[in-house]
């Protein structure tokens, strides 16, 4: 399946963790290097001090909730999950602003968006390494559900 | 100027100046991208604080002494402390009658997320002591930038070691077990 990869809201090294593009137009995202993320490994641990109490009331409180009655469905991979959401303007709003704050609450996450051509669906990837899957399952179990 | 006035102004001016980031360091946790000075560390006392309970009592740290005690920061937030809380209370089941006390410290702070600290622990039946924590605390033990932290500490109130983030629940048992045996004992103190 050919997708097209879009960068959003800032989220540069995002793209070093997301498979090769198969689009002969766009060139592949260059590979993690030694400097980046992939060397420092933090804990599976909340950052408390990322967010505000107003942005972590609105990450967790409205943007989580909201998503979820959005998401239309999941994949299982091998380390991680993948959320499905609609096309529109309006989620895919949603979705990055959600991204933004995961990415600096939570930055044990490998996130990738990955948005179908021709207003194909939005797909939300949650991976990284041995025992995110799990931490995903246990806490996301209602994410996961169908 | 009298030399004995001016020897008192300069002791006092020189206290108040060694005071006063002591105060600072103690009210305000440090931000985030700020590298931490990490004074706990295996072998040094445990900071006492005093919280409310959810109970509506003030509970000391110090009212655990003689006890090995997980003390465990939390939020109802915190995807990962949610996933670790189970744990915790099957740990403090299979080991309370050995000396082990957990001591929750919820550092949901704000309006909205504070009242859901005893409705979620009701819903997930802790039974082990939830305490409402602050800031001030956190910067006690070194600011807690992190949920989950757990500090594991010895019957002699010396830390014995820490873990950032959740791990497995099998280390989190290894912990328990080090920080219940006798001091001369101990080894490997857990750190993550």
């Amino acid at each position: 399946m050919r997708t097209i990869l879009v960068a959003l809201i800032g989220l540069p090294s995002i793209l070093g963790f997301v498979p090769a593009s198969q689009d002969d137009d766009c060139p592949a995202p260059p590979p993690p290097s030694a400097s980046t993320a992939a060397k420092r490994e933090s804990p599976l641990a909340c950052d408390r001090m990322a967010l505000s109490d107003a942005e972590r009331t609105r990450h967790f409180d409205e943007l989580g909730p909201t998503l979820r009655k959005l998401k239309k469905s999941v994949r299982e991979l091998s380390d991680g999950y993948e959320f499905e959401f609609p096309a529109d303007r309006a989620s895919l709003a949603l979705v990055e602003e959600w991204v933004a704050g995961e990415r600096v609450c939570c930055p044990f996450f490998d996130i990738t968006l990955r948005l179908e051509r021709e207003g194909g669906p939005v797909w939300l990837r949650l991976t990284g390494r041995k025992g995110v899957k799990h931490f995903i399952e246990v806490d996301g179990a209602a994410w996961i559900k169908s | 100027m009298r030399p004995g006035v001016l020897f008192g102004v300069a002791l006092a001016v020189t206290a108040a100046a060694a005071a006063f980031p002591t105060r600072l360091s103690a009210q305000s946790p440090p931000p985030a991208a700020t590298p931490r000075i990490r004074s706990i560390r295996p072998g040094v006392k445990a900071p006492d604080f005093q919280l409310e309970s959810i109970d509506g009592k003030m509970v000391k740290l110090s009212d655990f002494k003689g006890k090995t005690v997980l003390l465990n920061f939390w939020a109802t937030w915190c995807g990962p402390c949610r996933a670790e809380m189970p744990w915790l209370v099957d740990l403090y089941t299979k080991y309370r009658d050995a000396g082990l006390e957990i001591v929750g410290v919820s550092m949901d702070q704000n309006a909205v997320h504070r009242p859901r600290v005893v409705p979620y622990i009701r819903e997930k039946n802790v039974t082990y002591t939830i305490l409402y924590g602050n800031d001030r605390v956190a910067a006690a033990y070194d600011g807690v930038p992190l949920l989950p932290t757990s500090f594991f500490i010895g019957s002699d109130g010396k830390i014995v070691g820490e873990f950032e983030g959740i791990k497995t629940k099998n280390d989190l048992e290894l912990g328990v077990l080090r920080a219940l045996a006798p001091p001369e004992l101990r080894s490997g103190a857990p750190k993550s």
